[in-house]
């Protein structure tokens, strides 16, 4: 395409790699770019064209594809994804659905009437830009380099281009799909989406962060649980619950403790709100995953479902294994800086066996800025147990770099999925 | 440990990975008022105890001769870790780190110091329910060694009550010679019994020295031709930019050998050379270690100068600093002998190596820090481009272990030139931890001082292994002590090799390889 300036014409390989610049580039000329660049940097190494300690090496453990449902969250796409690299470094190849664009989020380089709906757009087949994205993991130690394909579409474009993204993975490396948007219903996207699916070995989503969380979980567990698929599906809200399920569960390693998790009566979630919410109150979906959680290992079946007062109180009720009541509350509260959604405190409380007396309460209350947390253990009125230790919640790239890891389907999950279908019901 | 039973037990366990928990344990720091405690191991068990990997109620107590209180010491203990610490400072958490602080002075050499100890880890162990689990932690001189056991086994502290134990870490130098070491092993194993003993080299914890068990160990690929039929020679290099810094004291005593070859680089070696263990565990691995040890053939005393070269750095440039010569440090004895370089010419005698030589380097002073052990194999038994242009650029493929820093490994193979003509260029595929996992590895003193809590002493030097690494190694000193009365009774003065500060070593290092039709790899 005429208005696409070739890699090779750039003046120094090296500070481009460095700049991070992102090139416009024809679709199908993609692969020929991305070895020209190489293969300039290689010979500027060679040539000593570059200061001393800007060794760059080129590094890909993993492909991940990343569907954009919303053009407006492009940015921060690639944003996360420029995280992403630096922690797995890996190709990534963008795939932005240009439809209802309403903002100039325009990436770098790109013509600036890239992603409106102007008639002339509206007539162009999709567009390409690559760039290369590199991090030094620490002190003199040498860039490592990564590549970033960004490729932008049209909604009729979308079903086929599947056929390019494919062409374009790594080779013998794993393959991720990040599915950053609604589960797909349209014709369309849905062949998209199996069309890549059937290439990965991973598929990633983050239902916390889409319109309908709760019933984009559900959906989840009808077309995933229920459907027959061989990708392992990973869900970055669950995964970010990995710390909490780990705090929780580590104060009954102990033997001391064990005994009352089959005592356990109540359990109080207390999570950040949105205070800008117009949509109805609704718990998010970390929550009730973690809810999901106890319920599914401790072996509680649904008594009443998930409920919502006007203040955004969440209720619900299981009968544990011995037939008991668990109440469950999840409470709306504030942390300051904290997206909502995230958990602030969990408590569970245990009654004695042989009485409805409490015999132990187990807290969990994030401190400060939300990046310590305290765990106390009450049994009989005495603290058995009180420390307090960093719990550093990972952020989105890391969440994601998480998803994109070896390992098998996570049975947990998908069980607990299970639990919350009733939960809903 | 907390019981493997009860975690298998606990229903909200599975999916998460198994973090292992250590038993609550007091740990006593001797010398809790030195560098090493101030810039390593509180730092080291903070950063632990905010990833919440000690127990709850875990408690340091530390002991040294500087008068202190419990306030003094965790004040000193918060600007250790302001100013050594890897994770972000948080005020409360330090604060619930600290309440398990609590320091004691009172001599090394005299047991009422040790009475006022013992009271006082009693009280703890009620107090913060210690469950009479003790971890005694020598970051002494050495000299200390042998009073402070003494006194430990004197005030009834060498073995715990009940279910309780005890734990004895002991940092380098384990001795200066076979006999001492000896005899301090001898002496220990009567206050302690073996299995309590943790000699710790801390070069075991960094994650890269681990990685050559998991290279060699966990890819068919390698240890096929991981023997005497393809390897031609092996070199380990330790590498240091600076030089004394202050210790000219200390190591005007010991020197290259001991300070560097008799630990971290036989431990090299070992990892390098040893069989394939039955087992990841602490006995098979260190049996293991133990035997490619014992086949290292041990030089007699007239073979000394023409396996190994010692020398001493004169005034130079390292790194764009100027450094005085050695004998011109402060701390330093007119006319000393002591060895700031060593390479050694080292043969094993197994079916696997026989044949192998394998050259070790280190010394002070030297261009740059650096560590690794090179893997150099046999040319191609046909040589089909001996006839291109330049026959000399067929190099031999090597296998570079870099343990640091950039840890990784590096593969030098030869390649065609692109173009009509045949001409071959060596290339280097390269593997970077950082390339791979995004993140540098953590520190080696959190490694081990967790493995010390647990009970899991496969990353620590056993009394066999020190005791015939030293054996090896006191030869050459024997050897070299030989070389000098030799001279003496000649009527001439030793000469020991100098080396500019900066440069890669003697040239008598560069001939210990030339003559044999190899050079040092450029690092």
């Amino acid at each position: 395409m005429s208005d696409m300036s070739s890699i090779s014409s750039l003046d120094n390989p090296i500070e481009q790699v460095l700049s991070g610049r992102r090139h416009a580039v024809d679709v199908d000329a993609i692969e020929q770019e991305l070895e020209e660049l190489w293969r300039n940097v290689a010979l500027a190494q060679q040539n000593g064209d570059h200061e001393p300690g800007m060794a760059i090496s080129r590094a890909c453990t993993v492909n991940l594809i990343t569907y954009v449902g919303d053009p407006n969250r492009a940015n921060f796409v690639q944003g996360v994804l420029q995280e992403f690299i630096g922690i797995k470094p890996s190709r990534a190849i963008v795939i932005i659905n240009e439809q209802n664009t309403n903002e100039r989020n325009t990436p770098d380089g790109a013509p600036e009437n890239l992603l409106e709906n102007s008639p002339e757009n509206l007539s162009r087949g999709p567009r390409s830009w690559i760039s290369a994205h590199c991090r030094r993991p620490g002190q003199g130690w040498p860039y490592v380099c990564c590549e970033m394909i960004t490729i932008s579409s049209q909604p009729r474009d979308l079903p086929e281009l599947h056929s390019s993204v494919v062409s374009l993975l790594a080779t013998d490396v794993p393959v991720c799909l990040w599915w950053c948007a609604p589960l797909p219903e349209d014709p369309g996207l849905t062949h998209l989406f199996n069309r890549l699916a059937r290439a990965c070995d991973v598929v990633i989503f983050n239902t916390q962060q889409l319109r309908n969380p709760l019933q984009d979980l559900r959906t989840l567990y009808t077309t995933y649980v229920q459907g027959a698929h061989r990708y392992v599906l990973r869900e970055l809200t669950w995964l970010a619950l990995h710390g909490w399920r780990e705090l929780v569960a580590r104060p009954f390693d102990d033997a001391h403790h064990l005994s009352l998790l089959a005592n356990v009566d109540g359990v109080i979630v207390r999570y950040v709100a949105d205070p800008n919410s117009t949509q109805r109150l609704e718990p998010p979906v970390a929550p009730v995953l973690l809810v999901g959680w106890l319920a599914e290992r401790l072996d509680w079946e649904v008594a009443r479902e998930l409920r919502v007062s006007p203040h955004g109180i969440g209720t619900c009720t299981f009968k544990s294994a011995s037939h008991d009541v668990v109440s469950v509350e999840l409470l709306p509260g504030a942390l300051p800086g904290s997206e909502p959604g995230t958990i602030i405190g969990v408590e569970l409380t245990a009654r004695d066996g042989s009485s409805s007396s409490s015999a132990g309460r187990i807290r969990f209350d994030r401190l400060g800025d939300g990046s310590w947390v305290r765990s106390q253990v009450r049994v009989h009125g005495e603290v058995s147990l009180e420390r307090t230790a960093q719990f550093a919640e990972m952020d989105f790239s890391e969440l994601l770099a998480q998803g994109a890891s070896f390992g098998g389907q996570d049975a947990v999950f998908l069980r607990v999925l299970g639990k919350i279908q009733a939960l809903l019901a | 440990m907390i019981d493997p039973v009860t975690i298998a037990q606990n229903p909200l366990r599975e999916g998460l990975d198994v973090v292992r928990t250590a038993d609550p344990a007091i740990m006593v720091i001797f010398g809790a008022s030195g560098d090493l405690a101030r810039r390593k191991l509180i730092p080291a068990l903070y950063n632990l105890a905010c990833q919440r990997l000690l127990p709850p109620g875990f408690t340091v107590v530390g002991y040294a001769r500087t008068p202190n209180s419990d306030e003094g010491f965790r004040e000193q203990a918060k600007q250790g870790v302001l100013q050594h610490g890897s994770v972000d400072f948080q005020e409360e958490v330090w604060d619930s780190f600290a309440q398990g602080l609590y320091y004691i002075s009172g001599p090394y050499d005299s047991p009422e110091g040790f009475q006022k100890l013992a009271a006082r880890l009693e009280e703890l162990n009620e107090s913060r329910n210690a469950r009479h689990n003790r971890l005694f932690y020598l970051a002494t001189p050495p000299t200390v060694y042998e009073p402070v056991t003494t006194n430990l086994g004197a005030a009834g502290l060498g073995h715990s009550p009940g279910n309780g134990w005890t734990r004895l870490v002991i940092e380098k130098p384990f001795g200066h010679d076979l006999a001492s070491a000896m005899a301090l092993n001898d002496h220990l194993l009567t206050i302690f019994d073996e299995d309590q003993i943790y000699r710790i080299d801390h070069y075991l914890g960094k994650e890269t020295v681990q990685n050559i068990l998991v290279f060699r160990f966990a890819n068919g690929i390698f240890e096929p031709i991981w023997n005497r039929n393809y390897v031609d020679h092996v070199q380990i290099t330790v590498a240091e930019s600076i030089g004394v810094e202050g210790r000219g004291g200390y190591y005007d005593r010991s020197g290259a050998l001991r300070d560097m070859v008799q630990n971290h680089l036989m431990q090299l070696v070992a990892l390098t050379a040893m069989e394939p263990p039955v087992a990841f565990d602490a006995k098979a691995v260190r049996d293991q270690k133990v035997n490619l040890m014992r086949s290292i053939r041990p030089l007699a005393l007239d073979e000394v100068p023409r396996y190994t070269v010692r020398a001493q750095y004169a005034a130079g440039v390292s790194k764009g600093r100027r450094l005085p010569g050695y004998v011109e440090e402060p701390g330093v004895a007119p006319g000393s002998t002591t060895e700031t370089y060593v390479a050694w010419k080292l043969e094993i005698e197994n079916w696997r190596w026989s044949g192998v030589p394998f050259y070790l380097r280190t010394g002070k002073a030297l261009p740059k820090k650096i560590s690794e052990v090179a893997i150099y194999f046999r040319q191609a038994p046909h040589l089909l481009f001996s006839s291109t242009e330049h026959p000399e650029s067929l190099v031999r493929n090597v296998l570079a272990m870099r343990i640091q820093p950039n840890e990784g490994i590096s593969l030098k193979i030869s390649a065609k030139q692109p173009g009509p003509a045949v001409h071959v260029q060596p290339v280097s595929m390269d593997f970077h931890y950082g390339s791979s996992f995004g993140r540098v590895p953590p520190d080696a003193y959190e490694r081990l001082l967790l493995d010390v809590v647990l009970g899991d002493g496969t990353l620590f030097t056993r009394r066999d292994e020190v005791e015939v690494a030293w054996e090896r190694v006191t030869r050459v000193l024997d050897g070299w002590r030989m070389q000098e009365e030799e001279a003496s009774q000649s009527g001439k003065q030793f000469a020991l090799p100098v080396y500019e500060a900066g440069t890669w070593g003697p040239a008598e290092a560069d001939a210990l390889l030339s003559t044999e039709g190899q050079s040092w790899r450029r690092l």
